[in-house]
Order: C-alpha cells, then sequence, then structure tokens
C-alpha cells in the first residue's frame, strides 16, 4: 500500500492530546453518598455490567484512536496495490445483441453496472469518458473526473437497433490511436461477432462468458412474383446459437389484416443458417411482418418489418419498326420485376429510336435523327473519348458506370432550348438529356444502340429502366426490408412511430416499418448474423480488471464516522446513562 | 453568638413550649406519673391492710362503715429522664442543622418541664454531649454543648451505640433517636435493645431528598460520605429505579419495625421548621405524653 497524500500521516500525533482529553473527558464526577451500602446491593447483583464498564473505557479510547487513524489515513488517499492511472476511455457495446439478457439481466444493464463501478472507483487523480459504439461512435461525456456528472451518462448507457459497423470500429481504432497511450481505451461487449478490426490496443471487457441460446431472423425479402397477379416470394434466412436442434415456427402476417399468412417450421441447426423461400398467393401491398416464435435470450431479432410496394408497372410502347431488343428489355422487366409493361393504346412511354410517335406524350428515344421539338439540329456521327456527368445524382443517371459506357454512333447534335444536359463528351456533344415541348416529354440517349453491342451490354436495360420510370414519375420502389444502419436510397422517409421525415437518405436507426412521403412502406430489421448468433466468438477478454467499488478513502472515512458514532454513543451512555 | 444561643432562636424555642403547654394543658411539671404506688397526693387506689403497712394510711372512714382494714394507695409523682441520641455521623453532616435544631427544641421542653435531660452523640461510639441535667438553669449550657457537637466517628455503628447506652444509662426514660437510621449494619438490633431495656422509644427519621432519590445519570464514582470507600458506577434509568425502590423498602422495614416493637416513629427532612416537627409529633401522642 502507498499513498498519495502521506504528509498527512503526521497528523497521526494529534493521538498524543487526544488521548490526553479522552482521558479529563472520562474521569467520571464524584457524588458522595449517604446510603453506600444500598448502592453494593444494587450494584452487587449487576457483575456482568461492571465487567462492561470496566472494558467500556478501554474500548472508548480504542474506538476514539481507530477513529482518528482511519481519517488520517483517508486524508494520505492510500491505493492498495499500483494501478494505472490513465485516464479512461469507457466504450460500451450499443449493439442489438446487449439487450440480450446474460445472467438473468440484459447485457446493456451489466454494462451499466460496471461503468457505474468504475466511476465510483474514481479517485480524483484519473479522468473517464464514456461513449457508445452501434452504427456510429458517439461520446456520452467528455473526459471529466466529475463522478455526478459521469454517473448521470450511465442512465444514457442503451442498446440501439443498429449492428456495429466497420465505421464505427475505425472511429475507435483512431481515437485510441490518437491518444497516444495517454488513456486507456476499453470496450465493454457482449462477447458478439462483428469487431474482427478492433485494435490491438483497446482493451476488451466481455460481459457474458459463455454462449447464449438465441435464434433470429438474418436475412428476409418479400417481393411480387410474376408478371401481374397478387403472388409474392418470401424469402427468409434464419440462425441459432442454441446449444441444441430446435424445432422453431416462422410466421408471416399481413400486418395490415393481422392475418397469418404462411406458418413455416424450422428444424434449426446450431452453427448452420436456414434458408428457403415460399411462394404466396394473395397478397397484397402494404406491411407485412415475419416474426419467429422463439423463447431466446434476444427479442430484437425475432421478428422483422416487411413491406410490398403497389403494383404498378409503367406501361411501354414500342413501334413494330424498332425491333426485338426493345420488346425483350420490357418484357424482362415485366416477368422479373413488373416494373415495366409492354402496352399499345393506353401507354405512358413510348421506347422508341429515331424520333418520337406522334401522340406519345413522353418517349424515351436512342440514335435521335430527323426532326423532333427536342432537339434543333443533328449532324454527323462523332467520336466519344470521355464523358462527363453533369447531372450527378439524376435518377436518369442511377446505377450507370460511365467509365464502362460506350456512347458509339453519337453525333453532333443541339438540344432544343430549355433542355436539361444530363451527360455530354468532352467535346462538348450532349450524350442524354431532357426535354420537353408542346406539353411532350422525352429523355434522348444520343448513341446508336446497334453500334457496339449496346443491346448485349447491362447499361441498356438499366437506360430503359430509368428513363421509363423518370418519366412516368415513377422513382424506385425500396426493398421489403432493408438492414439497420444502412442508409436508404430516397429523398426522404418516415420512421416508425413519427410523422416528421428524417431527411434525404436518412440512416435507418429505427427497426419497424418506414414510410415514404408518397405513402410506400418498406421495413428495417436488424438482419445481422453477428448479432442473431451468440456464440461468444467476439473479441476476447483482455483479462485487465477495471476498477471497481469505491476507493479506500471512501471506506476509510465511512469507518472513521462509524467508529466515531459507536464512541459517542458509549460516551452518551456514561455522561447520561 | 451561635446559632442556637441566638435570641431569636431561643425566642422559637420559647414560643413552641408555651404551644406545647397549651396543647397539653395546665403544668406540666410532674405530669409524667410513675406505675409505682406509694407515697403521694394524689389519691390512686384502695388495697386490704397487711401487717407493715404505714397504719396513718388506714381509712377510719372505711373501717367505721365496713369493719375492714384498708389502706389508700397515693401515685408516686417524680420526674422523667430525657435522653436524646442524636446521630453525629459524617452521613448526617448535611442534615445536621435541623437534627441540631430538633433536639434543642425536645430538651428546652424537657428543661422547662422539670425533666432531666441527657443528650448522647451517636456515631461509631457514644459522645455525651449533655450530661444527666434538670431545670431552665441548664438552657443554654444544653444550647451550647448543642451548637458545639460536631460530626465524628467514621461509619454509624447504631448496634454498638446502643449496647453502650444500655451499659450507660440503667435509669428507665424516655429515649428520642434522631438519625437518618442508614445504618449500614441495620437498625433491628439497635431498636430491639433500647426498647428491651424498659425505656420508652421514640424514632424520628432526617432524610433529605439527595438521601431519598437518585437524580442524576451517567458514569460517577460513589464515594461513602462516611467510610470515604468509593466506586465507579454507570447510573441508568434502571439503576436509579433500583436506588429508589431501596430506599423505599428500607424505610417501610424501619416503620414496620419500630410498630412491632411500639416504637413511635416520624419522619421528617431539613426543610420543615422543628416546630412543625413536634407539633406533629405532639398530635401523634408521641414524647411529651
Amino acid at each position: 500500500m502507498n499513498f498519495l497524500a502521506p504528509q498527512w500521516l503526521w497528523t497521526l500525533l494529534a493521538a498524543i492530546p487526544l488521548v490526553a482529553v479522552y482521558l479529563l473527558r472520562v474521569r467520571p464526577r464524584r457524588r458522595p453518598v449517604t446510603a453506600y451500602f444500598l448502592w453494593q446491593r444494587i450494584l452487587g447483583q449487576r457483575k456482568a455490567a461492571s465487567l462492561f464498564q470496566r472494558l467500556r473505557d478501554a474500548l472508548s479510547l480504542l474506538l476514539t484512536l481507530a477513529a482518528l487513524a482511519a481519517a488520517v489515513l483517508a486524508a494520505a488517499a492510500p491505493r492498495l496495490r499500483q494501478t494505472d492511472d490513465r485516464d479512461l476511455v469507457i466504450i460500451v457495446d450499443a449493439s442489438p445483441s446487449m439487450r440480450a439478457r446474460g445472467n438473468g439481466k440484459p447485457v446493456v444493464e451489466l454494462a451499466r453496472i460496471s461503468v457505474r463501478d468504475s466511476i465510483k472507483a474514481l479517485n480524483g487523480t484519473r479522468r473517464m469518458a464514456v461513449g457508445l459504439a452501434a452504427g456510429e461512435l458517439s461520446f456520452l461525456s467528455h473526459l471529466g473526473d466529475n463522478p455526478r456528472d459521469l454517473l448521470d451518462t450511465v442512465d444514457r448507457i442503451a442498446a440501439t437497433d443498429t449492428p456495429v459497423s466497420a465505421a464505427t470500429i475505425r472511429s475507435i481504432n483512431a481515437a485510441a490511436g490518437s491518444s497516444q497511450n495517454r488513456a486507456r481505451f476499453i470496450l465493454l461487449t457482449d462477447g458478439a461477432r462483428g469487431w474482427d478490426e478492433l485494435s490491438d490496443n483497446i482493451e476488451v471487457v466481455r460481459l457474458v462468458s459463455g454462449p447464449l441460446p438465441n435464434a433470429g431472423i438474418t436475412a428476409a425479402d418479400l417481393a411480387w412474383s410474376g408478371i401481374s397477379g397478387d403472388k409474392a416470394r418470401f424469402f427468409y434466412q434464419v440462425c441459432s446459437s442454441f446449444s441444441e436442434a430446435k424445432r422453431i415456427d416462422l410466421e408471416l402476417r399481413d400486418a395490415e389484416t393481422d392475418t397469418l399468412a404462411r406458418l413455416i417450421p424450422l428444424n434449426l441447426v446450431p452453427g448452420e443458417p436456414v434458408s428457403g423461400t415460399v411462394e404466396l398467393e394473395g397478397a397484397t401491398p402494404g406491411r407485412w411482418i415475419a416474426r419467429l416464435a422463439a423463447s431466446d435470450v434476444l427479442t430484437d431479432d425475432d421478428s422483422v418489418a416487411l413491406a410490398l410496394p403497389p403494383r404498378v408497372p409503367v406501361k411501354v410502347a414500342i413501334p413494330k419498326a424498332d425491333g426485338y431488343f426493345f420488346q425483350r428489355c420490357v418484357e424482362s422487366f415485366q416477368a422479373a420485376t413488373g416494373a415495366l409493361a409492354l402496352a399499345t393504346g393506353d401507354a405512358e412511354i413510348s421506347l422508341c429510336r429515331g424520333t418520337a410517335p406522334a401522340g406519345a406524350s413522353a418517349s424515351v428515344i436512342f440514335a435521335p435523327s430527323g426532326e423532333s421539338p427536342f432537339w434543333q439540329s443533328v449532324g454527323d456521327v462523332a467520336p466519344v473519348l470521355l464523358t462527363d456527368r453533369k447531372q450527378s445524382g439524376h435518377p436518369v443517371l442511377a446505377n450507370l458506370d460511365f467509365d464502362a459506357l460506350r456512347f458509339e454512333g453519337a453525333r453532333q447534335i443541339a438540344p432544343s432550348p430549355g433542355s436539361m444536359e444530363l451527360a455530354a463528351s468532352e467535346s462538348g456533344i450532349p450524350l442524354i438529356w431532357v426535354s420537353s415541348a408542346n406539353g411532350r416529354r422525352a429523355v434522348v440517349i444520343n448513341l446508336d444502340p446497334d453500334e457496339g453491342s449496346f443491346f448485349l451490354s447491362p447499361w441498356f436495360p438499366v437506360l430503359v429502366h430509368n428513363a421509363a420510370t423518370y418519366l412516368a414519375g415513377r422513382g424506385n420502389p425500396p426493398r421489403s426490408v432493408l438492414p439497420t444502419g444502412s442508409r436508404a436510397d430516397l429523398t426522404s422517409a418516415i420512421p416508425p412511430g413519427s410523422d416528421k421525415p428524417a431527411g434525404p437518405q436518412p440512416v435507418l436507426e429505427t427497426v419497424g416499418h418506414w414510410r415514404t412521403p408518397d405513402g410506400t412502406w418498406f421495413g428495417a430489421a436488424v438482419l445481422s448474423e453477428p448479432e442473431t448468433v451468440l456464440d461468444a466468438k467476439g473479441p476476447a477478454d483482455s483479462a485487465k480488471p477495471l476498477d471497481h467499488g469505491h476507493p479506500p478513502l471512501v471506506w476509510l472515512l465511512v469507518a472513521a464516522i462509524t467508529l466515531l458514532t459507536s464512541e459517542m454513543f458509549l460516551y452518551h451512555r456514561r455522561k447520561a446513562g | 453568638m451561635g446559632a442556637l444561643t441566638d435570641p431569636a432562636f431561643v425566642r422559637r424555642l420559647e414560643s413552641l413550649f408555651l404551644l406545647v403547654r397549651r396543647v397539653l394543658g395546665g403544668s406540666l411539671q410532674a405530669d409524667r406519673k410513675s406505675p409505682l404506688k406509694g407515697a403521694g397526693i394524689t389519691f390512686a387506689d384502695y388495697a386490704e391492710y397487711r401487717p407493715g403497712d404505714d397504719y396513718r394510711s388506714i381509712d377510719w372512714r372505711v373501717y367505721a362503715r365496713t369493719d375492714e382494714l384498708v389502706v389508700k394507695l397515693f401515685e408516686i409523682e417524680e420526674d422523667t429522664t430525657l435522653y436524646l441520641l442524636l446521630d453525629l455521623s459524617p452521613s448526617m453532616a448535611a442534615k445536621q442543622d435541623a437534627a441540631v435544631r430538633l433536639a434543642a427544641a425536645l430538651a428546652y421542653i424537657a428543661l422547662n418541664c422539670q425533666d432531666r435531660v441527657t443528650i448522647l452523640g451517636m456515631a461509631d461510639d457514644l459522645h455525651p454531649l449533655l450530661e444527666p441535667s434538670r431545670g431552665r438553669a441548664h438552657v443554654f449550657p444544653m444550647l451550647r454543648a448543642l451548637e458545639s457537637a460536631g460530626p465524628f466517628g467514621k461509619d454509624t455503628d447504631f448496634s454498638a451505640c446502643a449496647r453502650l447506652f444500655q451499659a450507660r444509662h440503667r435509669k428507665k426514660g424516655l429515649v428520642a433517636v434522631i438519625s437518618d437510621f442508614l445504618f449500614p449494619g441495620g437498625y433491628s438490633d439497635g431498636l430491639k435493645r433500647l426498647s428491651g431495656l424498659g425505656h420508652e422509644v421514640h424514632a424520628i427519621q432526617l432524610l433529605s431528598d439527595t438521601d431519598l432519590r437518585c437524580d442524576w445519570k451517567g458514569d460517577a464514582e460513589i464515594e461513602c460520605v462516611e467510610t470515604g470507600a468509593r466506586r465507579k458506577i454507570t447510573v441508568t434509568a434502571r439503576e436509579a429505579d433500583a436506588y429508589h425502590k431501596a430506599i423505599a423498602d428500607w424505610n417501610s422495614g424501619l416503620r414496620a419495625e419500630c410498630a412491632q416493637r411500639g416504637i413511635g416513629f416520624n419522619t421528617t427532612s431539613p426543610d420543615i421548621p422543628f416546630e412543625d416537627v413536634i407539633r406533629d409529633i405532639l398530635r401523634k401522642g408521641g414524647l411529651a405524653t
């Protein structure tokens, strides 16, 4: 044991005057009595009390000296062992698996207890900061040594719906690296996987020692099936960290009507994901829920919010002269996603080459030629070496790789005034633009699809799909369900239980059903195998104990107060009987 | 001038004496009648004449009427000796003034009634304070003797004092014991000896509040005022209650002992004026009767 302020030990000399004062104080008053023999009779019956009385004076002096010693030792700030006095930065794993109940309590509650104990153990010479690690790293407090402020942050430690991301781990590593070893970085985690990139100079404290019995849905999707109708397909993947095989039912419910659509019995084998696809008939657009009827330690991964978007394909007309590839492209979308459908009389979009057919209100035009209200003049073919994206993020250009896209057969051409140029060559030749005239709109793509096997390139259906849905006023419907922590490629979305949009391309931080401003539902769920398979194969415990409990000086002060209280009780007995 | 020979105190004694005379009526001289029958002036009874009787006492009128010789008997009127046993042990130090005043009052009345008065100091031994005296001329010597009396001895041995009294004072009389009766050796033996000699015994117990009550608590070193013995104790409410019970039992035992032996008993405290004590004793028919 050593002391941070050993000079206070000199105050032990106060024991000398203390003993003197004590001896003066405990000297009893002399009382002459006339009936001494009567007192002797009374006291003769209390020999045990007399023995205690004799011992009491010595005990009282011992208590007084012990209280002084305890107070002096507390002032000298003792340390029982050589401790690491660096500042503490405690990062609490806030991923969904921290809600799992280990040892009867949610693991995040164990983390709170551990942080609270560490705060109590601060002895005034070191500081502490508390952070949460989930989808991103966030600090609940700055480095500080005020226990009250730090204890206030403990109540804000909570698990989130977002798994730990690689960016979070990089942030922790960077923070630990920048501290230059002046602070101990400690990660409190349940031992779930997903921390592979964690730096070695971060200590790990595992709050759960072994595997936890859990099962959960780690992947799911719900999509329309076929060209039309009410058929849909449901894909699922379920994982388990139970130690033995289990039979568990997976329910798929229409959340709009709360009706059970499918009940899928599963035979879960430890360590082996179980997946499958089931066909649904009579599916309706709207919210759906897949729920695993499991009795396990974590409920967050037992249900997944899903959604089916309204099934309204863009009706596309193709002039007969424009051939086979256009038709096959639309038919492919019709069969796969139902986003496009071939139409004749009531078509919304005309997919053509050269010029737009008369009467078409909206057209996607490849290889412009001739006269058209969407351009002013068409010149000779000019080579395109490089492509410049003019309107980054425009829906027509989504998912296009301009490094791989060749605009062969492009001509010198001038779009009509007011056109919005989306892409151009290095020499200024307009390559893709949006134009409108006389109430008609068109996306013009300045390349000849017959050149360079463009019909066989992946960019052909992409361009057709993007241009058709843009002109029809329909964006890409969101996926049925997205994992929490991912960013939705939407202009805006409204979180579950809220009416306020979360802003463009929001990060999905909450599980449940989200919706786009136009009312299309989609789901957000944990869908993370490391968060579900709680097999304790995460980062190993660093085996460096955290200080916990009050520092010795606190206990010494408590002891001093207790001893003084006991002595005062004895003193009261002496003076007041 | 001492407290007892102070004119004011003497006036109080005289007032008390006059009060006693009025209460008892007439002269108190030779008021105490001897149980012996013989020469005197007060007719007591007739008795059959026996040879040797004084023929002058034959009532010839009765002989004329009845032809029988009878003699008249008269009560012998004699003075009485008042023995005052005054406890002067250290335990009476705080109460000595009141005890001395009480003794002075009793002796004053007796001397004025032409009774013989003997005052003895009592502790672990008997110390004579006033040799047998009679008549008003001995009032001031009596008062001066009481004034000069001080505590003596180391303890009160009532039995030993009673034995000494028994040995030294054979003449029967009235014995008044003024004491707190807090005798470590007990009071029974002493009272038994005094009453067994044929004396008329009267006990006057003088107790102060500090004798009767323990109104302090906590640690203390009690010291016997007589022997100087000491002991450290802690007095709680329990010990105080035990003391109150012990002193109450002691006093009730004394009262019962006196009643059993036909001993007059009065208890008083230093705060009560001696005149009230004397009046109380007379009202109960003690001493002066």
